[in-house]
């Protein structure tokens, strides 16, 4: 494959730079200093959940996710939800666990450390699929050399 | 296009340690004030764990039968606590403050006259990290039963959250 040319680079570069603007933003919408604890639960909750929607994806389709980022920010913000409905006044209730286990995400046993291997698991199971289902679909790999 | 194996191989390494720093950065920020276990401290829900459980009886006549009561445990910041809570939306509430020097939430709200860490302690409220006298509050429903407790080292600034746990008695 060849590299990317620099208006590839820069498209990529600029979706970075708006879901780590959003990213930032759900941040703050947590309002005291224990609030990272929250954030991160729930950024590796939903991203885990994307990059797994992601793998299905990429398996049926036999190409990549188109705009991984997105995928990622919206599981967030899906499992940020009861958050959102907090700040508004309402209190969390048991049933808020339909947003991707959203108070019980915070009990596990080693708390975000647990998420944080979540992560790197989902992670390897969708670039394991993009690597062998989408390459194998790839019009590229097929060019004479 | 398919990114080469190199390529995804460096996206994984460049996520998952940029995570793991996220998640250091994310501990470090924790403040003696703070619960030992993250998750306990605003967990935002009623009835958690053990909860719900009979206040302590040895401390009834701080409480209003009858009447919801959230009982704060002020430690230092009695002070400004007293002149926030006029204005918390907490009407219908009864309101103790456990602090030494809370006299100045005289009249309307109860007062405590002790450091707060027997209270503390009866209530079942958590331990903070550095075992210090504990800021936070607990909420006790007309029933005379505890549905909510939690160090909050920012309860000050965030009453509205209180308010936001009352009405969901």
């Amino acid at each position: 494959m060849s590299n990317p040319s620099p208006s590839q680079a820069l498209r990529v570069c600029s979706w970075c730079l708006v879901v780590v603007v959003v990213e930032v933003l759900l941040y703050v919408s947590y309002r005291s200093h224990d609030a990272r604890f929250h954030w991160l639960t729930h950024f590796l909750a939903g991203a885990s959940t994307a990059l797994v929607l992601m793998a299905a994806w990429t398996w049926f389709r036999r190409r990549p996710a188109p705009f991984p980022l997105v995928w990622v920010v919206v599981a967030h913000l899906f499992a940020m939800v009861p958050d959102l409905l907090f700040r508004a006044g309402v209190a969390h209730e048991w049933w808020m666990d339909l947003f991707l286990l959203h108070i019980r995400s915070h009990f596990v046993p080693g708390r975000n450390l647990t998420w944080l291997v979540v992560f790197g698991f989902a992670l390897t199971a969708y670039l394991v699929t993009v690597d062998r289902r989408a390459r194998s679909s790839d019009p590229a790999r097929m060019a004479p050399a | 296009m398919v990114p080469t194996r190199r390529a995804l191989v460096t996206v994984w390494l460049a996520a998952v340690v940029a995570m793991g720093a996220v998640l250091v950065v994310s501990r470090s920020t924790q403040t003696p004030g703070d619960d030992v276990d993250p998750a306990r401290q605003r967990p935002g829900i009623l009835d958690l764990g053990p909860l719900p459980v009979a206040a302590p009886t040895e401390l009834a006549d701080v409480l209003a039968p009858g009447q919801p009561t959230v009982v704060f445990f002020a430690g230092s910041q009695a002070a400004d606590l007293c002149a926030e809570l006029p204005d918390a939306g907490l009407d219908g509430v009864a309101l103790v403050v456990v602090a030494t020097g809370a006299d100045a939430c005289r009249p309307g709200v109860g007062v405590l006259g002790s450091s707060g860490r027997e209270a503390a302690e009866a209530f079942g409220l958590p331990s903070r990290r550095d075992g210090g006298i504990p800021v936070g509050y607990v909420i006790v429903d007309s029933a005379g039963q505890i549905r909510y407790r939690t160090l909050d080292p920012s309860v000050v600034g965030l009453l509205d959250e209180v308010a936001t746990m009352v009405d969901a008695l």
